[in-house]
């Protein structure tokens, strides 16, 4: 039987996996990674910035991109 | 002297915070944040847009105000913890207005879920705004868990109701000794002026200026509002009688 594809679910949306850092996903989702105000949780576990060229993404792995949005 | 809020040590010249949300443009919302005098105004956080590259509000507030993140749109404690961490990454700041709702139709506050986020924010050393109730008794365990001020409700958020319920925030206002702050329910000046004249602290508003005709001018009155509201409180207002009292001198009075 096939294994099913590894994805990575960003932002809810799954995507094939592919191995990346934090910062490397960023780039690929067009963001750069300097730029201030985004932060990350994988798996519902904030990882600071000062991680995102070192924490390797694995399958599976639930991605959160946020930033601040208008609000009450 | 000047007659400052001050929330966990820090001094603010306005009693009044602003939402950033539902303003016909950013032009005019960053007229009636300036027109409102706000110095500390609310976001929410959300998933990046990757479609839209408009400048990010942040970059657009932070030099000019003191940015206080929300959990709008929370059901759970576990959400509104995640999205506060995610807030004080994002923005920098350990200050959040805490929100954790019970259900879309009131939006009213989930009081057991609150307490609990509450609870575990102070514990992860953030400074606790929370959106309440009108309920004394969760306001007092709301500052016991070591929340910096309380967010009463004056009434359903977006309503524009007014205060439902001054009797309670009056015993809130007496029980509790961190700011009180009404939040959400505010439709006119008039309702703002009234929150403090009961001896609200401050009144944290968006739709009743995002959403009046012109913002900028409500924002004006909002602002105007709460300044005479407070005065008023301060001043203290004469008991209220049935019957009249003449202000003229009743000696001396002239007959044909």
């Amino acid at each position: 039987m096939m294994q099913p594809e590894p994805t990575l679910i960003v932002n809810g949306q799954n995507q094939p996996f592919r191995p990346a850092t934090i910062a490397e996903l960023l780039q690929r989702q067009g963001l750069d990674p300097q730029r201030p105000g985004i932060a990350v949780a994988v798996n519902a576990e904030v990882i600071s910035r000062a991680q995102w060229e070192r924490h390797a993404l694995g399958p599976g792995d639930r991605v959160e991109i946020v930033q601040a949005q208008a609000g009450g | 002297m000047y007659d400052e809020l001050v929330i966990a040590g820090q001094r603010f010249r306005s009693r009044l915070l602003l939402g950033t949300a539902q303003y016909p443009n950013r032009q005019v919302m960053l007229a009636a944040l300036e027109a409102g005098g706000a110095e500390l105004v609310t976001v929410a956080i959300r998933r990046v847009n990757l479609q839209d590259d408009s400048e990010s509000i942040f970059d657009l507030l932070r030099d000019r105000y003191r940015i206080l993140p929300n959990t709008a749109g929370c059901y759970t404690a576990r959400d509104a913890i995640l999205t506060a961490h995610l807030a004080r990454e994002a923005l920098g700041t350990n200050w959040i207005k805490l929100e954790v709702i019970g259900d879309e139709e009131t939006l009213l506050p989930d009081v057991e879920e609150l307490l609990r986020a509450a609870e575990q924010l102070v514990n992860d050393g953030f400074v606790v705004l929370p959106y309440t109730n009108d309920d004394p008794i969760t306001c007092r365990k709301l500052e016991a868990l070591g929340c910096a001020a309380v967010m009463p409700l004056a009434a359903p958020i977006g309503s524009g109701m007014g205060i439902r319920n001054p009797y309670n925030l009056r015993i809130i206002r007496e029980t509790c000794s961190v700011p009180v702050i009404v939040d959400a329910g505010i439709g006119t000046a008039s309702d703002a002026a009234l929150a403090m004249e009961l001896g609200c602290d401050a009144i944290l508003l968006n739709s009743a200026v995002a959403r009046a005709e012109d913002p900028v001018r409500m924002a004006r009155a909002m602002r105007l509002a709460i300044e005479a509201g407070r005065l008023s409180f301060q001043a203290g207002r004469i008991p209220r009688r049935l019957y009249a009292s003449a202000s003229s001198p009743l000696e001396g009075v002239v007959t044909a």
